[in-house]
């Protein structure tokens, strides 16, 4: 992967073509998570085309996707700000029919309540570690932040998710 | 530090070793500890599990946006192409008569090594890698092609420059064609020739009469992408191609997002492993591995999947009939003028009974109706008489 971005900062856009064959699919997904399903495709679109101007920058001891991620993230922000879009969490996850063999393990129900009660912080790392599947230290790269803060904030948003539902189910 | 801080990090397997016994061993004699760590494993497994997975939109045209060229400097181009034609122009306008003799010479010098080697080739016995094709004979092939072809192995290869081309593009390429052939079963033989000198193989093949007994041959040939277009022109050769299409498919973005996707199920899969291990409760227990079936059963479907794209992209397919040339009866030349005489008398003497048979048969069928009225006609007219 590192040739490819190495490939495609010389200007090789079959290179280029490569990296977005490999990523597009997790780029939109995490626009999509971030933006719903309308803007997703611009901002992935977007992203890559950011990602093309400024290749020169990578640094090849992050990972690429972490990277793409990271400008993703971005201009995902900068939409969300223009067209006034919140993030939703019916776009980041499903959780309107509990069975009754699921909810033997958590209510969905309560889950989406807690969600919803979320930092934007706390938001940004549960969506990079659970859905994305991004260790700390490239959750890290992504948001900015150092591995210790992510884990606190990972920990700290467990933590709350668990309070509010059990004091929803206290009440 | 309280060890329940870090109880997300024990369950994300991101704690250094002497931190990960620490917990464990407090694990032990802490039911409050065990809780919040179960109460951790569950809240994460539902969260990736009601997960949406948004269908991906939009990577033809992303892909799209990166055309296979390099990057361009559009005024640095154009710069460079005006200082080179001014040189060009320079040096090229004043000996450009002179020019134009050595061309002329090199051109004739050129021909009368072609036309040597032509006939050097004829005599040892070879003939081009192409006739030789279309000839279906096995041709003599150069050192690279030869090298090219090596037997059972797959070769997938740049047409221009002959080497691998691993930025190339994974396109499913398809063509049907249609020849008119003179011997079809021969004109097939010939064509999975063809595939197996490129490299392929037939996949199927089907031979079958008309009811004006002609053969018709259909044939799958499975051929390597890079010798793609090489073998439908030597296909072409076999007859006269009455159809000719081809098609082709970009499958990159999905070949791409199927390794993701099975990326991403192998994580989930050890992550249901790792939570089957450390899972203590039936219900939960059953739960995980009623899951763990399911995502291993995606596995499955997805390295099918990601299989037959891989074979359909390296492979080429090209579907050909061949039909025979409708057969004219042929006309045996006449012995003499008496012969025919004779024939066509026989001929005319046959139609002539036919003529009267049918008649007959007429009049015996028409009795009814004629009958009556040439009995009721002889009788006035005999009444008359009288």
């Amino acid at each position: 992967m590192d040739n490819l971005a190495k490939l495609a900062a010389q200007g090789h856009r079959d290179a280029m073509r490569r990296i977005v064959a490999e990523h597009y699919a997790s780029v939109y997904r995490f626009c999509a998570r971030r933006l719903g399903a309308d803007l997703a495709e611009d901002a992935a679109q977007e992203t890559f085309i950011m990602a093309y101007r400024t290749i020169n920058r990578y640094d090849p001891a992050c990972a690429l996707r972490s990277w793409l991620f990271g400008i993703g993230l971005n201009i995902c922000r900068n939409m969300a700000r223009k067209q006034r879009v919140e993030v939703d969490i019916d776009n980041l996850w499903s959780l309107e029919s509990a069975s009754p063999t699921e909810a033997q393990i958590v209510d969905n129900d309560l889950l989406r309540d807690a969600l919803k009660g979320l930092s934007p912080d706390h938001l940004d790392v549960v969506i990079l570690h659970e859905l994305e599947g991004l260790t700390y230290e490239e959750a890290g790269m992504v948001l900015g932040i150092p591995t210790g803060t992510v884990k606190s904030r990972l920990h700290e948003a467990f933590k709350k998710l668990r309070t509010a539902m059990v004091s929803e189910v206290a009440k | 530090m309280n060890l329940r801080d870090d109880a997300k990090a024990f369950v994300d397997g991101e704690l250094e070793a002497s931190r990960l016994a620490e917990i464990q061993t407090a694990m032990e004699s802490d039911a409050d500890l065990r809780g919040d760590i179960e109460a951790m494993r569950a809240l994460g497994f539902e969260l990736r599990r009601t997960a949406v997975e948004h269908e991906v939109k939009g990577a033809e045209k992303a892909l799209g946006r990166f055309g296979s060229s390099k990057k361009r400097n559009f005024f640095l181009e154009a710069f460079v192409c005006c200082v080179v034609l001014g040189v060009v122009g320079a040096i090229t306008f004043p000996v450009f008569a002179q020019s134009k003799e050595s061309a002329k010479k090199t051109q004739a010098m050129t021909e009368a090594n072609m036309r040597e080697s032509d006939s050097q080739m004829k005599a040892e016995g070879g003939e081009s890698v192409a006739d030789g094709l279309a000839s279906g004979r096995s041709a003599s092939p150069s050192r690279s092609e030869s090298r090219l072809f090596s037997p059972g192995e797959p070769t997938y290869f740049d047409d221009t420059r002959g080497r691998p081309n691993v930025l190339a593009p994974d396109l499913i390429r398809t063509a049907v064609l249609n020849v008119l052939v003179k011997d079809a079963p021969t004109a097939m033989t010939e064509a999975m020739g063809i595939a197996k000198r490129m490299g392929g193989y037939h996949q199927n093949s089907r031979s079958t009469k008309t009811q004006y007994a002609t053969s018709i041959s259909e044939v799958t040939l499975r051929v390597p992408v890079g010798r793609f277009d090489m073998s439908l022109d030597a296909l072409r050769k076999l007859g006269e191609v009455t159809e000719d299409s081809s098609d082709s498919q970009d499958v990159t973005a999905e070949i791409a997002d199927v390794g993701a996707r099975l990326k991403v199920l192998r994580a989930e899969e050890e992550s249901y492993v790792t939570m089957l291990r450390a899972g203590k409760k039936v219900g939960e227990i059953l739960e995980i591995k009623d899951r763990l079936s399911s995502v291993r059963q995606q596995i499955e479907s997805l390295t099918a999947q990601q299989k037959a794209l891989k074979d359909q992209s390296s492979y080429s397919t090209i579907s050909c009939t061949f039909n025979e040339r409708p057969k004219v009866a042929e006309v045996k030349p006449s012995e003499g003028w008496t012969d025919d005489a004779w024939a066509n008398a026989v001929n005319g003497l046959k139609s002539v009974g036919r003529f009267l048979g049918q008649a007959v048969i007429f009049i015996f069928v028409y009795s009814p109706i004629w009958l009556p009225v040439l009995i009721v006609g002889w009788f006035i007219s005999r009444r008359m008489r009288a």
